[in-house]
């Protein structure tokens, strides 16, 4: 009906503002007051940073030109760091699929299986790699070996759990199928759910590769081998021009990783829209 | 439109007619469906089914949509828990689904549920998983040379053996529908379930692949339960029609002896405010 009868109530046009939404505008505009006061509280200014940015100009000139005398050093810490994330990512990939499989709702031999695991991965997730690394220089002494377990754990952490999420994802109908001829649970999971699930967890760890050579530059700073132990140490000798020079190395690092990785991602989403299969 | 010219099989031997309760056409019985009843939530979407079906015999179960033709088929692959009622298969009960019903059952299902990501040869080697060498048949490259040969003869058997190595995502609606018949047969069942497996094929290939269904039936012998919503191709190579009608059977006799107004009237409108 899209005509009004005549006699029937008029039309009412709804009101621009709801007392709803005129709440919800409140509560953002006071949400807004209290992160900026409390900047304020904590001595953020936009004066003190304007203040601050002449420091941080000439801090940057002095950084020029890159200083890369020290070139066999750079490079024997980045490949040392580049090794402690591949080992690292390698490890706790290797682990991480296991758990997966527990901590999946769907693959899980029980739910209480799959509960337990998955809080184990979330609690290994809220521990960040940097404490890690510390927790491990004290547990198994400075050097490559504590970096390397703290990239397993920061990986296990997070691949853990996308891949369960990826394991639950995959389409559930031949799953059904497979059941329905009494294929075991193992049967199903080889059957039906990695082969859809496959281009979903090589992402995944090539993501984990990514995060992993981002992460192991950072855990030299404690002690956990690598390039970040010698930009440390360029700091603190305010040998700023070789900072640079190791700051440049280990961006080509983290970019040439990121590259390829993003090459390898494209080929296997290339792979399956052009649905070449597993076999 | 009868470009089916199929002698019906049966029509001589069609002795003892009772309808609508169950039918038998002499051997003993295979399937047994005893006044099954399935409820979901507060909608009930089979009451009172009662089916036996004997070794050899093909039942084309029709209805409309939502009749409840899948949930009947399920019932009997021991998908779908029955609310009351028994599904037993050769004397052993199965209405959950006990490995024993699984082993001789081989379903053909309405959205045919191939993994997307495999061949068509490894989907069909997916065929004898929960049988004697499951573990092998996860994938054709580990499976047994016997069983990588046997999968091709079903394959061939719906013609798609050509396209073995195909992605199941490569192939169109139809080829998949094989290859998951093809899947079914690899199960050598005592009990061939098919839901609506001709909806994507086209005229000659369904044909084709009911007759199959039929003589393979007959062969084994086992026993065949397929919907189809094409009533001439029933009639033409069912030996026996059931239909169903708001999960009910209202339609039960041998097909040499159902009329096309018979199953017609299984499409009216069902009478909307049935007391429940
Ligand atoms: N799990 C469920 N919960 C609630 N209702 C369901 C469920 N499964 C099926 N139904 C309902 O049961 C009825 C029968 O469904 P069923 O799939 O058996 O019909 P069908 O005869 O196979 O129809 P079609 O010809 O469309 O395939 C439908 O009305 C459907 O909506
Ligand atoms: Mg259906």
């Amino acid at each position: 009906m899209l005509t009004q009868a005549p006699g029937e109530s008029p039309l009412v046009v709804p009101p621009r503002f709801s007392s709803e939404f005129v709440s919800r505008l409140l509560l953002a505009a006071a949400i807004v007051i209290v992160l900026v006061s409390d900047a304020a509280s904590m001595g953020v200014s936009p004066q003190r940073l304007l203040e601050s940015l002449p420091k941080l100009l000439r801090f940057l000139a002095g950084m020029f030109p890159p200083d890369f005398s020290h070139w066999p050093m750079i490079l024997r810490a980045t490949w040392t760091t580049l090794r402690i994330a591949l080992l690292g990512a390698a490890v706790g990939l290797a682990v991480s699929s296991g758990l997966a499989v527990l901590a999946s709702r769907s693959q899980s031999p029980s739910a209480w299986v799959c509960r337990a695991v998955r809080s184990l991965l979330s609690a290994i997730r809220t521990i960040p790699e940097l404490i890690w690394a510390i927790l491990f220089v004290i547990a198994v002494g400075l050097g490559p070996l504590a970096g390397i377990l703290a990239i397993t754990f920061d990986t296990l952490g997070f691949a853990g759990r996308f891949f369960a999420d990826a394991l639950d994802d995959a389409p559930q109908a031949p799953q059904e199928a497979l059941r329905s001829f009494g294929a075991s649970r193992l049967q199903v999971l080889f059957g039906a759910v990695l082969p859809e699930a496959l281009p979903a967890l090589i992402g995944i760890a090539l993501h984990s590769l990514e995060r992993a050579i981002r992460a192991s530059v950072i855990l030299g700073v404690v002690g956990a081998g690598g390039i970040g132990i010698e930009l440390m140490v360029a700091i603190k000798l305010f040998e700023y021009q070789r900072s640079l020079a190791i700051i440049i190395s280990i961006l080509v690092v983290v970019m040439d990783v990121e590259t390829v990785s993003s090459l390898l991602r494209r080929h296997v989403q290339r792979t399956v829209a052009g649905r070449h299969a597993v076999s | 439109m009868n470009r089916l010219t199929v002698p019906a099989p049966f029509a001589g031997q069609a002795s003892t007619l009772s309808r609508p309760p169950a039918l038998n056409t002499g051997g003993p019985s295979l399937l047994n469906v005893q006044d099954v009843s399935v409820i979901r939530g507060r909608q009930s979407i089979l009451s009172g089914v009662t089916l036996e079906v004997p070794q050899g015999q093909s039942v084309g179960i029709l209805g409309a949509n939502g009749a409840g033709k899948t949930t009947l088929l399920r019932c009997c692959a021991g998908l779908e828990s029955v609310s009351s009622g028994t599904v037993r298969l050769g004397g052993h009960t199965g209405s959950n689904g006990d490995t024993l019903t699984r082993t001789r059952v081989g379903m053909v299902f309405q959205q045919h549920q191939l993994v997307r990501a495999y061949s068509a040869l490894t989907n069909v080697i997916h065929g004898r998983l929960g049988l004697a060498e499951g573990w092998r048949c996860c994938w054709h490259v580990t499976a047994p040379a016997h069983l990588r040969a046997k999968a091709m003869a079903c394959l061939e058997q719906v013609g798609m053996a050509g396209k073995a190595m195909r992605p199941v995502a490569d192939l169109s609606g139809g080829e998949a529908q094989r290859v998951a018949i093809a899947r079914a047969l690899m199960r050598d069942p005592e009990l061939l379930l098919a839901d609506e497996p001709t909806a994507s094929l086209d005229p000659t290939a369904r044909l084709d692949v009911i007759r199959l269904l039929t003589s393979l039936t007959r062969q084994s012998p086992a026993c065949l339960l397929v919907s189809i919503h094409d009533e001439h191709l029933a009639l033409a190579t069912m030996d026996r029609i059931v239909g169903l009608k708001g999960g009910r059977v209202v339609l039960d006799a041998l097909a040499a002896e159902v009329t096309l107004e018979e199953i017609q009237s299984l499409y009216a409108a069902v009478p909307q405010d049935e007391p429940c």
